[in-house]
């Protein structure tokens, strides 16, 4: 994975004595490794799957996947990328095997350009973005927070997906337009509630 | 949205996604993950394929397997050497990857259940060393000792993987590695 998201919460810097430990089968190491990662790789397969239970899953066989193949792991790039990619491909076939990660191939190019959103500063509300978030559909959600929130090109978003370039950027806009509309029902309820 | 709102700020979007808190999970994954990294410790599993390939390391002496310092007197001698802290510090490298190689072999296979008692036995013995040396490397000493039990971690691992790949091969041919270790002294 070559894109790099400082913001990323997964962007922690794992000390190499720690994996030489690890890949040693030290198991206080492997433990250390949970510690560090358990609440980004929850986090991220929330934000894809939308359902705690299904993250609690992929938590779980993420971390699995790690140990196993913490060997392969070559420190060409950073370990956290690496794990994050694991995390990833755990998400996306997870919903693959549910059939919420439905092929699309109605693409329409005019909704292409409407990718960037700015936010009032209510409508950045954690709880309410993050209810806004929730109703999107699975590969919309997906794209979104894969394109905005962890760096990812739209290159990586169709090698990661099994798609295309286009419709990356198609749920990319679609999606940026369905948040759009979900936030401001969603303000307007906050300003009730 | 009223009109004081239009003059604050606006957020990106990928501004506003990155800084919504990490959430916890339900319950910690972690007793899960332990039990089974520990079973998988316990219990060496092997595929066929590599089972086969390893056939003839059951027909080693004895004293290959109870006594590592024994299988490669270079490597042995190799402590003993003057060597100065690069060569040092590649040769602990090395080790340690040689030993994550062995133990990712015995963390990808599968257990077919083939087991004997003094199979079983000679594995609890190898591991019981590994677990010794491992309780030694946990208590962080000097470079020279800490190469020297790395050494002995990897030649240990290597017999385990011996051992119960020939167990495993030998069990799918419908012997037993009891009636082979008796054959070959």
């Amino acid at each position: 994975m070559s894109s790099v998201s400082p913001t990323s919460s997964f962007a922690i810097d794992v000390p190499k004595a720690l994996l030489a430990r690890a890949r040693a089968g030290e198991p206080a190491a492997f433990e250390q490794l949970y510690r560090w990662f358990e609440r980004p790789v929850f986090t991220l397969a929330l934000r894809l799957t939308g359902q705690r239970e299904e993250a609690q899953d992929i938590l779980q066989d993420t971390m699995l996947k790690l140990f196993d193949r913490l060997g392969e792991f070559r420190g060409d790039s950073p370990f956290w990328g690496w794990l994050r990619q694991i995390a990833v491909n755990e998400s996306l076939m997870l919903l693959r095997r549910r059939g919420r990660f439905l092929s699309d191939d109605g693409i329409d190019e005019s909704e292409l350009p409407a990718t960037d959103l700015m936010l009032p500063p209510r409508a950045a509300d954690a709880a309410i973005l993050g209810q806004a978030l929730a109703r999107l559909p699975g590969a919309t959600r997906s794209v979104i927070w894969l394109y905005h929130a962890e760096g990812y090109t739209h290159e990586e978003i169709a090698n990661a997906t099994g798609k295309s370039v286009s419709f990356s950027k198609s749920q990319l806009a679609r999606g940026t337009r369905k948040l759009r509309g979900l936030l401001h029902l969603d303000t307007e309820v906050m300003a009730h509630g | 949205m009223d009109d004081h709102e239009f003059k604050l700020p606006r957020i990106p979007l990928a501004q506003a996604l990155a800084a919504l808190p990490l959430e916890t999970p339900d319950r910690s994954a972690w007793p899960a993950l332990a039990a089974r990294l520990g079973k998988r410790r316990r219990v060496p599993r092997w595929p066929m394929a590599l089972a086969a390939g390893l056939l003839a390391l059951a027909f080693l002496p004895r004293s290959w397997y109870f006594d590592p310092a024994q299988t490669h007197p270079s490597q042995a001698d190799a402590s003993s050497t003057a060597i100065g802290a690069g060569e040092s510090r590649a040769q602990l490298a090395a080790l340690m990857s040689e030993s994550a190689r062995l133990e990712r072999l015995v963390s990808v296979a599968s257990d077919n259940g083939a087991s004997s008692g003094s199979a079983a036995a000679l594995s609890l013995a190898l591991e019981d060393k590994l677990m010794a040396v491992d309780a030694e490397l946990e208590a962080g000493p000097d470079s020279a000792t800490q190469l020297s039990l790395w050494q002995e971690r990897v030649e240990l691992m290597r017999n385990i993987a011996a051992v119960e790949t020939s167990r495993h091969y030998l069990a799918a041919e419908g012997g037993n590695l009891d009636v082979a270790l008796v054959s070959a002294y």
